[in-house]
């Protein structure tokens, strides 16, 4: 099947204006697969590192949502071992006037803040409401461990 | 029928999809305020939700399917709630666009709405089908009239003979062309085809054999030569009609020879089950007389019968002894070879004689055959005749003597029975029996009722009669 004009023009865009801090390159033999990297925001406990993500737009994208999956480990109550991420536009709030980018900078925002109540990593976020300052100090050193380049 | 239809199926495909209308190429791509957030792409029938939000009818249709909020605000959306926006779709229709054809070399914009018509009517890079049945060549719209020029199948008229014909055949028609002029290669005289053909069997100066080359005359040369000066003094026409004649002759010999095979061959099997017959029926007779008497004789009979009837022939010695042994393959080679040596000979004469020769022998022959087959039958005839004359004798004796024993046994019986009774009528009774076999003797079909006249006048003695000439009736069939 013919890639669809929408997924041309984001490509497009992605690579003519990318997002401060993400960059998102399909791959040469599959145009609906992508290499992602976000870089840690700033004054978050992931300041520094260079986070690996892959992307895939589906058959029915966009009325279904991108696959989104961190291949860097992180440690985030919202992440869990295997890289999946909790966050609601990936899932039952996904919108078809949504892009790659805007998940992009979504994903880029549950960075700088992460929310224990919505966990996906229990044990993580179990860390996190218990001693705040130990669990933003263990994802600091999981950055500089596995998220340096 | 098929190849019709699909062509016609084809055209229709060409006609239908002219555009994909969410595949055009907007001259200004970007101005996004006119864009559906779902396609990315300026509306295509623009249709408002009561929050104010505006999509594609396509795309907020297919959206709704998936999830029944808004794509850009969630507010739940009834699709029957969803209204067109027809200044907007106006406007998006006025925008320009690019043929789609652009990258084949079309350079045409238009506004939106425009591009179907000129893709209909005016676009000269869209593809279609040469217009020839039998060729429908997939081209673009700007090559059709240059290929009309040189498709191969398209007819053109042959300004020779003004027949239609295939362009690409045109060149081959030109050689057999009826109207095309033709030089003789014999005389140089140049002519249309169609006369060059009635030219060619009378040009003068083609070379020919003569006349009566099939005789064996080996002149050829041109044929004003051959009536002029060859004719008047060809060794072979001075005979022709002896060779005619001899002609004529070999022919109704070779037919006749034909004949008289197959004749001889539906005799062979014939001649071979009389044969057979005739030694089947020896043996039985053999059996029947036991040995030494007749049958011996009766072999002997048939070895001279048959020694006779080999040594009368004058026939060749070959032929001779492929019938004495039914050498029949020998029969048919020695056939096939004077067939064959008969066609292989130069000379009319040898094949004549030859054929008459042969034809006389297998005639002669075939007559001694039919001869030697009656007179076979003839001789089986007599032989059945006198055995069975001989055979009737021996019966007739058998049944006096017979007739006598059972005489001597009634009278017996009768003397048993009452042993006071009048003495019966002995001599009388012998006589009766001696006389009725003497009646009896031209014929057996007399026999039977005689005996019973005979049995009448002792109807009247005793019961166990009945019983004792029913038993010798039943003899009396037998034999
Ligand atoms: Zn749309
Ligand atoms: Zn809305
Ligand atoms: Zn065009
Ligand atoms: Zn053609
Ligand atoms: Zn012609
Ligand atoms: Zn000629
Ligand atoms: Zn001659």
């Amino acid at each position: 099947m013919a890639l669809p004009k929408r997924i041309i023009k984001e490509t497009e865009r992605l690579l003519a204006d990318p997002a401060p801090g993400i960059s998102a390159i399909p791959h040469e033999d599959n145009l609906r697969y992508f290499d992602v990297i976000i870089e840690g925001p700033n004054q978050s406990p992931f300041e520094g590192g260079v986070f690996k993500l892959e992307l895939f737009l589906p058959e029915d994208y966009p009325m279904a949502p991108p696959k989104v999956r961190f291949m860097t480990k992180i440690y985030h109550p919202n992440i869990d071992k295997l890289g999946r991420i909790c966050l609601d536009i990936l899932k039952d709030k996904w919108s078809p006037a949504l892009q790659i980018r805007t998940v992009l900078l979504s994903i880029q925002a549950l960075l700088s803040s992460p929310n224990p109540d919505d966990p996906l990593a229990n044990d993580v976020a179990q860390h996190w409401k218990e001693n705040e300052n130990n669990a933003i100090q263990t994802a600091q050193e999981w950055t500089r461990k596995y998220a340096t380049a | 029928m098929n190849n019709n239809s699909t062509a016609r199926k084809q055209d229709q495909d060409q006609e239908e999809p002219l555009y994909d209308p969410r595949g055009l190429q907007y001259v200004e791509p970007s101005q996004t305020s006119l864009q559906c957030s779902v396609c990315c792409e300026y509306f295509t029938e623009p249709v408002s939700a009561p929050c104010g939000h505006t999509f594609c009818l396509g795309c907020i249709t297919q959206a709704l399917e998936v999830s029944p909020g808004c794509p850009l605000c969630r507010t739940k959306i009834n699709p029957n709630a969803l209204y067109d926006v027809i200044a907007l779709s106006r406007i998006c229709d006025e925008l320009m666009v690019y043929c789609p054809h652009k990258s084949l070399g079309c350079d045409h914009v238009c506004q939106r709405v425009q591009i179907g018509q000129h893709l209909k009517d005016d676009c000269i890079y869209i593809g279609t089908l040469c217009r020839v049945e039998e060729c429908r060549k997939k081209l673009l719209k700007k090559d059709l009239s240059e290929h009309m020029e040189s498709c191969p199948y398209k007819r053109v008229d042959c300004l020779m003979c003004n027949t239609k014909v295939q362009k690409s055949q045109l060149q081959e028609h030109h050689k057999t062309c009826p109207a095309e002029s033709v030089t003789c290669p014999h005389c140089e005289t140049t002519r249309t085809r169609l006369r060059h053909m009635e030219h060619i069997q009378e040009c003068p100066k083609q070379i020919v054999p003569c006349t009566l080359s099939e005789f064996g005359c080996p002149w050829t040369g041109p044929r004003f030569d051959l009536t002029a000066t060859h004719i008047p003094q060809c060794p072979y026409e001075a005979i022709r009609g002896f060779l005619e004649q001899n002609k004529q002759r070999v022919e109704s010999l070779e037919q006749e020879n034909k004949h008289l095979r197959t004749i001889f061959h539906d005799l062979r099997p014939q001649v071979q089950l009389l044969r057979d017959q005739i030694g089947s029926l020896s043996e039985s007779i053999q059996l029947m007389t036991g040995p030494g008497s007749f049958g011996d004789s009766m072999h002997g009979f048939v070895d001279t019968n048959q020694y006779q009837y080999h040594s009368q022939q004058g026939a060749p010695s070959r032929a001779h002894g492929a019938i004495l042994g039914y050498d029949s393959n020998g029969a048919e080679n020695e056939l096939h070879g004077l067939e064959r040596s008969g066609s292989g000979l130069g000379t009319v004469g040898d094949t004549h004689e030859l054929l008459i020769s042969e034809n006389e022998r297998i005639r002669s022959e075939i007559e001694t055959l039919t001869a030697g087959l009656a007179s076979l039958e003839l001789k089986q005839n007599m032989a059945i005749m006198t055995e069975s004359m001989r055979m009737q004798e021996e019966v007739q004796s058998l049944r006096a003597v017979c007739h006598g024993l059972r005489m001597q046994m009634h009278y017996l019986l009768l003397e048993r029975q009452n042993p006071h009774g009048p003495s019966p009528p002995t001599g009388g009774g012998g006589g009766g029996g001696v006389s009725n076999s003497g009646n009896n003797g031209p014929g057996i079909k007399t026999h039977g009722p005689g005996t019973s006249s005979g049995g009448r006048p002792l109807s009247t003695s005793g019961p166990p009669r009945p019983r004792f000439s029913d038993g010798l009736g039943r003899q009396d069939t037998k034999l």
